[in-house]
């Protein structure tokens, strides 16, 4: 039996190797390894800064050729954009293709890798598990420093009306909310993954709930995002379908009477009459008392469908009637003055 | 045995190895992972009981001011933000988790880099938190915040927030040169108004930075999912000099780096500085600062700002020629002087009393920082001789080494402390000889009979084996002996950082002692580095450093002493005890 104990010791020696080699590895937490790896998927992005608004990102590598899917924003605007990855290296990017719906923009630097998210991959959220959220807040890392991670739970998945200061912002998509805070100027852009390093999603752009007038901490699904990687996301997914071509005046508040503020020359408002500072009454058979009613009300407009605009203009009432057009469907490269 | 066999064999071990790690993977069902969820929870529960006794609430004695604290010591000092006791002034109070307050006093401040270290007194015996090593942090660690945000408890016992360490090696930009966060912690723990100056714990309940401030830009002063904390590396180096109750400085090199394609390069340089006159000159790289490595210029900076002022560095740059290795105290990094603000509320006007806080590198209260010195060394003098065994006489026997050769051997006899004589015996080859040394008056030593001795070689046995007798006489009753304590401030020493004290002989001489203020695990045990006379030159003085520490009737005593030089410590001569005898009384 001589061979046989020569091979138990050799398994032995081989075993005894393995544990050895297990534990002298070198230091680790619970989180260290899946952020590690992710985070030499996500890029810091910069590009221009305009008013208060904040001219920086993170970003996602989605491909091997070197695509990068951002938060939409005014950043995106400037002329050179630049992508910093996780090594330091620099390299310029172009804006390819953007979408309001889901806030989004997809980015392509010249770069290959094989180390990238693979949004095909991506799984679905689901509440009460652990997401990390890996962002540039705030830009505290420059250059080859790591991003910063934030532990959340996902506490739900769900679809939210949404604005940013004084302005709506249409976001029609699902939104993952967690509840770490990821709701800050750099975050968005990011990566959100699983305690094992799968997609969740991208961590959005800062946004507030009309119903609080807080920001919420939310993702856009990997799903969503490999749709609009597709190119399958289509501009429908935006319901305001109808041009009316009035700008109330909501300075006050969403929840102020709806008077008009402008009038668009030749539009479908102006050739029915309306006028600056006439007050909306009723548009069809729904009444009207906040900018918020008029809000909802023309997302049930179609088209070509007459409908009657009561209205009070001084101390009397008019009813008009009006013809709804189809929207503008405005160039996406100009498609920048939305934030 | 077949071939086949052995291969049969092989196959059954491979699948053995197989099924192993499988089988214990498939023991891992929900149920474990409850109890081992359960497990850590509880454990968790445990560390915060353990740690919550340790975390001060600060006010201020006039409304406004206030904040957290940690006790890093049983005799109720704490670290704390300087922002927090900016508003509060000299003295405030302080509430621990017993439900009580205690008075406090601040000792020093540190507004450039936002510490503070106050005293609570009133109690015996307040329970401090163990020091964790902030060089350790990850990304991802647990942490957890402890403090009184928006002073919810009314019985002082801390509020936790548990979170997750975001980035390491953070900086902060502050005012100007006040409240500057180098190489901090970042984490997503919440941090709101009064989480100032509280601990941030590790997941093992040690603490590893000071919450000072939040990324608050846009929404207000309430946590926004960044909090920052002051590393415990940082603290560590300003221990002392806030002890000693300066307002601390931070340090310069006199010398701007920025990252150029190949490497961090010096782009402007103050051509009187030190650093210049060692050498370096603009464009070159620097490589290592105190040993550690430099990749890029935001690392430079970010260590740079974590040194106190006087900081002794080592710095690895690399000239057009050669790369050279220089050893430089930095200097100061000038700032205005601080002011009280008054606190935020104000709707009564509070009388500004004038600058409270002195000038900036002075000490401000002698008496305080005598009493620091004395009870530094009182604290070594405990853990050293815990049964303050009082020691009659002492003998040793020595090996004097010259590069690396041993060229003599000594018998050395200190007989009668009080009186301080001693007898020194050289042992050579073939003859005997000995002869006495008295200490008259602590003087020094004076050689009495120099017959047949080489006169340089005695000089610096004496001089080593001064270092001895100091260390002895430390043991026995410093406060008695000696005048004119000093806590200098903070210093490195045998490559440590320490406490440099001065304490007198006599009116005429005075000695430096270094005692390290923690060892590698972070625990307070003071143990004396090096030994020296007072020098006006560092570069080319000498001193004597202490190592090998080894129990002689249970008292602890160093075993080899080594002649250094310079800021750089280099070993010139060693000399290593065989014997050691103590005579108690």
């Amino acid at each position: 039996m001589y061979p046989s104990k020569k091979i138990i010791l050799l398994t032995l020696i081989v075993f005894f190797y393995v544990t050895l080699i297990s534990h002298g590895k070198e230091k680790n937490n619970l989180f260290s390894k899946v952020f590690n790896e992710s985070e030499a998927k996500c890029v810091k992005v910069y590009g221009g800064t305009l008013g208060t608004e904040h001219g920086y990102a993170a970003g996602m590598i989605i491909s091997p050729d070197g695509h990068i899917i951002t938060a939409l924003g005014m950043f995106l605007s400037s002329k050179k954009l630049r992508v910093v990855l996780n090594t330091g290296d620099v390299f310029y990017a172009k804006v390819i293709r953007r979408d309001r719906a889901l806030q989004v923009a997809l980015l392509k630097i010249a770069f290959k890798t094989p180390n990238y998210f693979n949004l095909k991959n991506s799984v679905v959220a689901k509440p009460s598990e652990w997401a990390l959220a890996i962002g540039n807040p705030f830009k505290v890392a420059d250059g080859k420093e790591k991003l910063s991670l934030n532990l959340g739970v996902v506490t739900m998945i769900t679809k939210l009306e949404v604005k940013r200061r004084a302005q709506d912002v249409i976001y029609n998509a699902e939104a993952i909310l967690i509840d770490s805070i990821t709701g800050n100027p750099g975050s968005q852009g990011g990566a959100l993954v699983t305690i094992n390093g799968n997609v969740l999603g991208m961590i959005g752009k800062v946004l507030e709930y009309k119903g609080t007038n807080t920001r919420i901490n939310y993702a856009v699904p990997g799903k969503l995002l490999q749709d609009f990687f597709d190119g399958k996301i289509k501009k429908a997914n935006n319901k305001l379908t109808v041009y009316i071509g009035i700008q109330l005046f909501s300075i006050s508040g969403r929840k102020a009477p709806a008077f008009i503020d402008r009038v668009d020359i030749g539009s479908p408002a102006f050739l029915s009459g309306l006028k600056k500072d006439d007050l909306i009454v009723s548009i069809g058979d729904i009444k009207i008392a906040t900018c918020l009613d008029y809000d909802k009300a023309i997302k049930e407009l179609s088209k070509g469908v007459k409908v009657q605009v009561l209205i009070r203009r001084k101390d009397n009432f008019y009813k008009l009637s009006l013809v709804p057009s189809e929207i503008k469907i405005e160039e996406e490269e100009e498609d920048e003055d939305f934030d | 045995m077949s071939y086949h066999s052995i291969k049969s064999y092989i196959f059954y071990i491979l699948i053995s190895l197989f099924i192993i790690p499988i089988g214990t993977i498939e023991a891992d069902d929900s149920e474990e992972i409850l109890k081992k969820v359960k497990e850590f929870e509880n454990n968790r529960i445990k560390v915060i009981e353990k740690i919550s006794p340790s975390v001060v609430c600060i006010f201020g004695k006039n409304p406004g001011g206030g904040g957290s604290g940690v006790l890093f010591n049983i005799n109720g000092y704490l670290i704390t933000n300087f922002h927090v006791v900016q508003g509060v002034g000299l003295e405030g109070l302080g509430g621990i988790s017993d439900g009580k307050m205690y008075p406090m006093e601040v000792l020093g401040i540190d507004p450039g880099g936002d510490l503070a270290i106050a005293k609570l007194s009133k109690k015996n015996k307040f329970t401090s938190a163990k020091l964790g090593d902030s060089n350790q942090v990850m990304v991802g660690d647990l942490c957890m915040a402890l403090g009184n945000p928006f002073l919810l408890a009314e019985d002082y016992t801390p509020t936790v927030t548990h979170g997750v360490v975001s980035g390491i090696k953070r900086y902060q930009e502050g005012q100007g040169r006040l409240l500057v966060y180098g190489n901090c912690i970042q984490i997503d723990s919440s941090i709101n108004p009064g989480n100032s100056g509280g601990p941030l714990f590790n997941d093992a309940g040690e603490v590893i930075g000071i919450n000072g401030r939040g990324s608050f830009e846009e929404r207000g002063r309430v946590n926004v999912g960044l909090g920052y904390a002051i590393s415990m590396e940082q603290i560590l180096n300003f221990i002392p000099d806030l002890l000693s109750t300066k307002i601390c400085q931070h340090a310069t090199l006199d010398a701007v780096f920025a990252d150029r394609k190949d490497g961090v390069r010096c782009v402007r340089l103050n051509l009187d500085s030190e650093i210049s006159r060692l050498g370096l000159s603009l464009g070159d790289t620097i490589l290592e600062l105190d040993h550690i490595k430099i990749n890029t210029a935001n690392e430079y900076t970010n260590l740079i700002t974590t040194y106190p002022a006087n900081w002794p560095v080592h710095v690895k740059f690399k000239t057009d020629k050669k790369i050279k290795d220089v050893y430089l105290r930095l200097k100061t990094l000038p700032y205005q002087v601080v002011k009280r603000t008054s606190p935020p509320t104000g709707k009564k006007k509070i009388k500004k009393p004038a600058n409270v806080w002195g000038k900036p590198g002075i000490i401000r209260d002698k008496k305080i920082n005598s009493r620091e010195c004395k009870r530094i060394l009182s604290d070594f003098k405990k853990l050293i001789n815990p049964e303050g065994v009082k020691i009659k006489s002492l003998k040793a026997q020595f090996d004097i080494t010259f590069d690396n050769k041993i060229v003599q051997e000594v018998e050395v006899e200190f007989i009668n402390i009080q009186k301080q004589i001693v007898s020194i015996k050289k042992i050579g080859v073939d003859k005997k000889e000995s002869f006495e040394i008295n200490f008259i008056k602590n003087s020094g030593i004076n050689l009495e009979d120099k017959s047949e001795l080489d006169e340089d070689q005695i000089r610096y046995v004496i001089d080593q084996i001064e270092s001895l007798f100091q260390y002895y006489l430390l043991l026995q009753e410093p406060e008695k002996k000696f005048k004119n304590f000093a806590l200098v401030g903070g210093d490195k020493a045998n490559g440590k950082r320490a406490y440099k004290l001065r304490i007198g002989l006599n009116d005429k001489q005075d000695w430096l002692i270094w005692i390290n203020i923690v060892d590698e695990n972070i625990n307070f045990i003071p143990n004396i580095l090096k030994l020296a006379a007072t020098v006006k030159d560092e570069s080319t003085s000498y001193g004597n450093t202490l190592n090998d520490f080894k129990l002689f009737q249970k008292i602890s005593f160093p075993t080899s002493i080594y002649t250094v030089k310079g800021l750089e410590e280099k070993v010139i001569r060693k000399i290593k005890i065989k014997s050691l005898t103590l005579v108690k009384e």
